[in-house]
């Protein structure tokens, strides 16, 4: 890993940082082998400079199976990355995300629907039709029909 | 229990996006004192409808519109939009220059000395040596603001702004061709397009939301084709069906070739031809189409092959695809094309594939320029904030244009220069030079985004300049070189439209107070006026009140959208203009009788241009042209600048996102295999590279996404910067500089 240079920029990522440190406690997942998500238990992800290098990239060695799913589903070709779900490698890093990261590109999916009642609960069930990381679905029928 | 679907949406929002940004605990439960309030996202120019989630005056969340075109998906910058409010580096009180520092000021001490300065230069060296330097990024109203206050108030037309770096290729693109500027056709059209042709464009990275929906077409439609040509196969190529890869510079003569199979090939449609299309040559529409078919017999596949590096075969292929007959084109592309010192041409040569298939104005079929800021279209290109333009459509150089905007201005007749101002580079060249000596800089970031940078960071800091930057943090790389900087309100903290890549117009509401001292723009500038003396010129309470103005100034021209009011755009999740009276439902497509309110009912044919005197657009003949610079054994790779789908412009937002400045802000240097191992180089060593007009060093990353004797470098990195090095030569039509291409060398650091 290289060293960074006392940059321009080296204030601007540490400010980051340290907002991150300060919201994220709470965020980070178990590496559990449940199939269903497991909730807020702490393991860290080691830090990285992710600036020269991706996760993907790391991932193709470190879990390649996962690393293969996501890059040929629909988030690998969207480029939905790695973080996007998982946070990043600092405090808030989330190893199982639930389907809260989920709602904010997929909200009327993750509402269950147009047939939705007002104050009705957010799903949290997204991975039992949708596999991590390949995300195709299970099952014949689409719960979401009729959505765009 | 049967609810609307708005109710719906309204919940929806409300119960869901908070958890998901990383929020803590308390603020990610679903509740109901979370206000929503409908915006736009405040990067790209794709224009992604969203909902920003208020607490306690803060920005807490926000939520793609599902009712907007962006169908509820935001890319991940959108995502974190909530981080910048809140961000370290927010700039908060107005700073005046102190030695090599700067010292906290009262905005009216801050004021004072701008107003003074800027009062000073005028009655010492004339209108002509003040400027203002604006960007796609400021609200419309801002930057109608800005205009009329330099053109009617100050009387200089020296008012220009980034999107001269950015768009102004295909601005002048659509009106050379068409007549006026902005596309005719819109995001819907991805929807029905049989094939795709994107050329200079990596829209899975600079327009995530579209290539969405691009990838969405190709997988549902059927046999669909995507065509993408760029010298690197870039995230946007993985889609592709053929990927042409190409010496920089060299895209005019494949695009020449493909319009040659056309007409070989019979690919042609001799009806619109005869009934919509014109020649010419130069700047006049007076060639025929024999020696349009002449020219085009000089590019043979092989030819440009040869001349491209690329497979003659493919050219054809991909000219096929595109023409044949019974299915829609549709082609975008970006920077890649207008980024060029033939940038003009590049776009006059896409327009010419549409024009001799007649694969325009049906739905699927468009030329479709995607826009890189989000209310360049609407803010800038469209309201005329530009040297050389008035608002909608209108020109410095024309009399009448000028006479028109003096009465709706109410300021005497003579009153507005008949003379273009500066266009950016030369509008810097200017200040380096001392003609321009006041300099008013909003909302962007000249500092790093510009090409050759070192040459106007010295400018800007030169001895008797005087430079004032708007901005909502700091430092950045131009606010470090200011006299004033003065604390821009941001985004959600103030009101006002955007108008994105589609024609399309949209309210972003105020959803909370400005941080600190913090003022919008929009008053900063009302401000400005009334200490230069010209209040009366701006004299509106609110950006609402200017807008209605805006309505009036647009009313009766190509840009009709004056049915655009303010309630309407309240209620609406974005409207297409043409727009000309309240109920209108807005234009899919433009110059289309039947969809266009501007095209007369009666007209014999399917399409008028009515930007053009004759009602028909122009197939110019343009051939191929090398780049300003060419590689040569002292400089002997060529560099290419762009973007990744982490970071937006020059990253004074996204960098300060915790997970996006993580992700590729520092920006590397991509080499294919080869050129790293002829340089001995391998993954994460340092090179520097050098151009003629400077050098920089940056980590290698070898891939061979890139191609042999190519470098590319990324623009957002603020530390390393590629404007070291790029090359400010110009397109003389449009006065974009030549991001894109010029020649460097690399060695081992």
């Amino acid at each position: 890993m290289r060293a960074k240079p006392n940059t321009f920029r080296t204030a601007l990522v540490a400010a980051a940082l340290f907002s991150a440190a300060g919201l994220g406690a709470a965020c980070a997942g178990s590496r559990g082998g449940s199939k269903a998500p497991a909730s807020r238990a702490s393991v860290a992800h080691p830090q990285v400079d992710a600036s020269s290098q991706s996760c993907a990239g790391c991932h193709a060695d470190a879990t390649p199976q996962i690393a293969k799913e996501w890059e040929a589903g629909r988030h690998g070709l969207s480029l939905v990355r790695c973080y996007v779900c998982h946070g990043s490698t600092g405090a808030d890093f989330r190893a199982r995300p639930d389907t809260a990261g989920c709602r904010s590109c997929h909200s009327l999916q993750a509402m269950g629907g147009p047939g939705a009642v007002a104050g009705a609960e957010p799903r949290s069930d997204c991975f039992t039709c949708h596999a991590p990381h390949a995300l195709s679905a299970k099952g014949k029928t689409n719960p979401h029909a009729g959505l765009r | 229990m049967a609810i609307s679907r708005r109710d719906f949406l309204k919940t929806a929002a409300a119960a869901s996006a908070l958890s998901a940004l990383g929020l803590p605990g308390p603020v990610a439960a679903a509740d109901g004192a979370t206000k929503w309030v409908k915006s736009v996202c405040r990067y790209c120019g794709t224009g992604c409808g969203l909902y920003v989630g208020v607490r306690d005056d803060k920005v807490v969340a926000v939520q793609g519109d599902p009712e907007n075109h962006n169908a509820g998906f935001l890319c991940v910058k959108g995502m974190l939009l909530p981080q910048i409010m809140q961000a370290p580096g927010r700039l908060l009180h107005p700073l005046v220059r102190q030695g090599d520092g700067f010292r906290q000021a009262s905005w009216e001490e801050a004021m004072g000395l701008v107003a003074a300065r800027f009062g000073d230069t005028i009655a010492k060296y004339g209108p002509d040596a003040v400027g203002f330097y604006g960007s796609g990024q400021g609200l419309t109203e801002e930057t109608y603001a800005a205009n009329k206050l330099f053109k009617a108030g100050i009387r200089t037309n020296n008012v220009d702004g980034n999107p001269r770096l950015c768009m102004a290729g295909a601005t002048a693109g659509y009106v050379s061709t068409f007549g006026k500027d902005e596309p005719m056709g819109c995001y819907e059209d991805i929807d029905h397009a049989d094939v795709f042709f994107i050329i200079g464009s990596n829209t899975a990275e600079a327009h995530p939301i579209l290539f969405r929906r691009i990838a969405r077409r190709k997988e549902t439609g059927r046999n669909v084709k995507v065509i993408v040509i760029d010298p690197r196969r870039t995230a946007t190529a993985r889609i592709a069906d053929l990927h042409i890869a190409f010496t920089p510079g060299t895209d005019l003569a494949i695009l020449n070739a493909m319009a040659g199979v056309l007409f070989a090939e019979g690919l042609v449609d001799e009806a619109f031809l005869r009934d919509h299309v014109t020649f010419g040559e130069g700047a006049e529409p007076s060639r025929s189409r024999t020696d349009y078919e002449r020219l085009l017999a000089d590019y043979t596949p092989a030819k440009a092959a040869a001349m491209a590096g690329c497979r003659a075969e493919d050219i054809v292929q991909a000219a096929r695809w595109f023409g044949e007959k019974g299915r829609t084109a549709i082609s975008m592309w970006c920077m890649g094309l207008n980024q060029r010192a033939r940038g003009v041409w590049a776009n006059n040569l896409v327009h010419n594939l549409h024009l001799v298939t007649g694969k325009i104005g049906v739905p699927g079929s468009t030329p479709l320029s995607l826009t890189g800021q989000p209310n360049a279209c609407g803010g800038v290109r469209d309201g005329g904030a530009l040297s050389h333009l008035l608002p909608f459509g209108r020109v410095v150089a024309n009399e009448k244009h000028r006479g028109e905007m003096e009465k709706l201005w109410s300021v005497p007749a003579g009153t507005l220069s008949p003379k273009n101002g500066f266009a950016t580079i030369d509008l810097f060249r200017a200040v380096e030079e001392g003609k321009v000596k006041s300099l008013w800089v909003m909302c962007t970031n000249p500092g790093q985004s510009l090409p050759n940078v070192d040459r106007y960071r010295k400018a800007m800091r030169r001895e008797g300049a005087f430079v004032v930057v708007t901005e909502a943090f700091h430092p950045t790389r131009t606010s470090e070189l200011a006299d004033v900087v003065l604390p821009a309100a941001l985004w959600a903290e103030k009101e006002g439209v955007y108008g994105c890549t589609e024609r399309r117009y949209q309210l972003l509401e105020k959803s909370v107070p400005p941080q600190g001292e913090a003022r919008p723009d929009f008053d900063i500038l009302c401000d400005l006026a009334r200490r230069l003396g010209h209040g009366k010129l701006l004299p509106w309470k609110s950006p609402e009140e200017a807008w209605a103005e805006i309505l009036a100034v647009a009313k009766g021209t190509p840009y009709d959208f004056s049915g655009m009011t303010r309630d309407r755009l309240r209620e609406a999740h974005g409207l297409l203009w043409p727009l000309p009276v309240e109920g209108h439902p807005g234009t899919k497509r433009r110059y289309v009788k039947g969809e266009d309110p501007l095209v007369p009912a009666a007209h014999p044919q399917r399409m008028k241009f009515y930007g053009r005197p004759d009602g028909k657009a122009v197939v110019w003949l343009r051939p191929q042209k090398p780049p300003e610079e060419v590689t040569d054994a002292a400089y002997p790779l060529y560099l290419t600048t762009g973007r990744v789908l982490e970071h937006w412009h020059t990253a004074t937002m996204t960098s300060r996102c915790k997970e996006l400045a993580h992700t590729n802000l520092e920006t590397v240097a991509e080499l294919h295999p080869q050129d790293a191992a002829r340089l001995g180089v391998k993954d994460g060593d340092t090179v520097r590279i050098a151009s003629r007009r400077g050098a920089e060093k940056f980590a290698v990353k070898v891939t061979d996404a890139s191609r042999v004797g190519l470098v590319f470098l990324h623009m957002h990195d603020p530390d390393r910067m590629c404007n070291h090095l790029t090359i400010d030569a110009v397109d003389p039509i449009s006065r974009q500089p030549e991001f894109k291409i010029c020649a460097v060398k690399v060695e081992r650091a």
